[in-house]
């Protein structure tokens, strides 16, 4: 959707547009799309909602472990489809719609299939080994998809099973810790990580450049670092600097990067959001002690004029990158 | 002005809508995310500010006409400074002054009509409707408009009318979208209402999912009975649907006896027909249409997230087996399908584009 709709907005703002000739200017802007937009978006997304849905009807179907049907048969049945998904994959090419939804069709149904596998055989594996294989056999379908809805994908499985596996064993690697903080570091590490080799990987393919995506992996990564500092401003005793060590170089890793590098408004207000609620918890923690009143209108003044300090600055940076 | 308004009036130039120079300056529309952080503040700060009449002032907390009275004063102290002042900080600290003021407001309301919890309601769906119109604050009206829905929602519940509620929503919603733009000076004020409603009708239609026993720790004297079931709130949906794409055609001048109109019309009845089991999926579609006719991406995003909701946690719906459910997404999947094979076998790409 190439849009021009803030910029129309702007424009309607300072009525610079007759009023008589809104609808007009709507369709020369695109701002209302034209019969071909319009067509390219009902056939998309009618594809993509439609083929989900099939996807979820098949997986729906093998949950309901039916015994009127036999298991080579839901076998042949799953098989059957992830087959016929990857020759629809082939058929339409990888840059077609049709492509994409076919192949992460396939992959849905590549978990249907490991669960039922799981389920009919009982293996004795562990929750995390069947979305860590998962992650594993869908791999190849992910590089050669090139588009970021399968990676996102690939990411999600990554992490149920990295937070499955620190369940079931306690911790992983040097942090056997077993605690809901090691978990936390983990996570953020995983997709901090990620979000880096995305960033690096997104110059030479374009493709990876969608901005969603990447905002999807900072939120990812940033929420449980902003937990692991907030769990040790307001922890009883032994209070670790660690986390709040990270968390300044996080937040001007982030500003290096997004402010001086690769101008994103969005990760820079996720940045702000964190900068106020660590300093806020971080004054309320010592200033609520003994409940003053004054303690209580002097937080409230400080949040407004944090708040206020980040709009100002990100309505700056945002005419920046607009002008 | 920026480089991308300048192209925009270019075009608007050259197509012999506008004449002259671009305008000199322009306010630019804050993103989502920069609204989202400044509700946040404001939120906090009015945590805050509670705290702080709650400790200095703990006698508004005792009597409710005390409370009625600081907190009808706050929001007329939030109205005037955000009448007078454009400055950032003012703006800010009205919405957290407006928010706080507005939790004295309803703990008063609610304590005084103890056992008409209904009345208690209305009243302060009506309060919100009221502000989200008179407020000269984008958050504001989105947040007041918000809690408008929920309250009126409930209100209508203790009438056994929880189910009709949704469709009520969404066809205030969609008149607030599908006319943006008619009324140039009333813009802002009928996109912030038009947010508030959507985000309330993602969330009721997500509690209607579940049945409207997820609400019924509110009504703590007895449920009430309703005379609307679940599938007339459906029927209400598939109507407004219909409202919505009906209304789509006639701006592009489609006339009823038009291929393009009979097969929209028939297939958007005929997809409000079986997702009635998968409740959701209308509503999803619509916020989805509706952003994609005015290139909101907001609302196509909002859309597409509510859409993704609804089909997963249908898998935790307890009113029917996971078989059924099974066969109606089979259903809809292939219907779904159907209908794009549909397009585009008896709608050539080149007649769409010559009809607009």
């Amino acid at each position: 959707m190439i849009s021009s709709r803030s910029q129309f907005i702007e424009l309607m703002e300072q009525g610079a547009i007759p009023v008589d000739k809104i609808g007009d200017a709507l369709k020369a802007t695109k701002v209302a799309p034209d019969g071909k937009t319009w067509r390219t978006f009902i056939d998309h997304f009618l594809l993509w909602l439609g083929g989900l849905a099939l996807a979820f009807a098949v997986m729906f179907f093998i949950a309901y472990n039916w015994h009127a049907i036999g298991r080579f048969a839901k076998f042949g049945m799953v098989e059957g489809i992830v087959v016929l998904a990857i020759v629809a994959y082939c058929r339409f090419g990888g840059t077609s719609a049709s492509g994409k939804v076919s192949l992460l069709v396939a992959t849905i149904c590549l978990g249907v299939l490991l669960a039922f596998f799981g389920q009919t055989y009982q293996t004795g594996a562990d929750p995390w080994q069947l979305f860590f294989v998962w992650a594993l056999l869908m791999l190849p379908w992910a590089i050669i998809g090139r588009f970021p809805a399968i990676w996102i994908v690939w990411v999600v499985l990554l992490n149920t099973s990295l937070v499955l596996y620190y369940q079931t064993f306690g911790g992983i690697f040097w942090l056997m810790s077993g605690s809901e903080t090691g978990l936390l570091w983990l996570i953020f590490m995983l997709n901090t990580l990620l979000l880096a080799a995305w960033e690096v990987l997104a110059a030479p393919w374009h493709w990876l450049s969608e901005r969603w995506a990447l905002r999807l992996l900072a939120t990812a990564g940033g929420v449980p670092l902003n937990c692991l500092v907030l769990q040790s401003i307001f922890a009883d005793s032994d209070a670790s600097f660690l986390p709040g060590l990270v968390w300044v170089i996080w937040m001007a890793a982030m500003y290096l990067v997004y402010r001086k590098t690769k101008p994103d408004l969005f990760m820079l207000a996720g940045c702000c959001l964190s900068g106020i609620t660590v300093s806020v918890s971080f004054l309320g923690k010592y200033m609520l002690e003994y409940s003053s009143a004054g303690s209580f209108l002097f937080l409230s003044l400080v949040v407004i004029g944090m708040g206020t300090g980040a709009a100002f600055w990100l309505k700056k940076v945002h005419q920046e990158c607009q002008s | 002005m920026s480089t991308q308004t300048e192209q925009v009036w270019e075009t608007l130039r050259q197509a012999g809508l506008t004449e002259g120079a671009a305008p000199e300056t322009g306010k630019l529309e804050s993103p989502w995310y920069v609204k989202i952080l400044l509700a946040f503040s404001g939120w906090l700060a009015a945590v805050f500010l509670l705290g702080f009449i709650g400790m200095g002032l703990g006698f508004v907390f005792e009597s409710s006409g005390a409370a009625m009275i600081i907190g009808g004063m706050m929001i007329g102290g939030a109205f005037a400074l955000l009448r007078i002042s454009k400055n950032e900080f003012v703006e800010h600290l009205a919405l957290a002054v407006s928010l706080a003021g507005q939790v004295l407001v309803v703990f008063a309301l609610f304590d005084i009509s103890s056992s008409d919890q209904e009345i208690a309601w209305l009243l302060l769906a009506l309060l919100q409707l009221s502000l989200a119109v008179v407020m000269p604050n984008f958050v504001h009206r989105v947040f007041s408009s918000f809690v408008a829905a929920i309250a009126f929602t409930i209100c209508l519940t203790y009438w056994g009318g929880y189910y009709v509620v949704g469709g009520m929503v969404m066809f205030l919603a969609a008149l607030c979208w599908l006319h943006e733009f008619r009324y140039p000076r009333q813009m802002k004020r009928i996109q912030a209402i038009g947010y508030g409603l959507v985000l309330a009708l993602i969330l009721l239609k997500g509690t209607a999912l579940f049945g409207y026993r997820t609400i019924g720790w509110l009504f703590s004297r007895d449920q009430p009975e309703l005379w609307a079931g679940p599938w007339i709130g459906e029927l209400l949906t598939g109507v407004v649907a219909i409202y919505v794409v009906w209304h789509l055609l006639q701006r592009y001048g489609q006339r009823i006896s038009e291929r393009i109109t009979i097969t929209a019309l028939s297939g958007t009845i005929l997809l409000c027909g079986v997702s009635m089991e998968v409740q959701g999926i209308t509503v999803g579609m619509v916020i989805v249409l509706l952003g994609f006719a005015g290139a909101n991406r907001v609302l196509v995003g909002l859309g597409v997230l509510s859409l993704l909701f609804y089909i997963s946690f249908y898998y935790y719906l307890l009113d029917t087996t996971l078989l059924a459910k099974s066969q109606t997404l089979l259903i809809v999947g292939l219907v779904l399908l159907l209908l794009r094979w549909l397009m585009l076998t008896f709608i050539p790409a080149n007649q769409e584009a010559k009809h607009v």
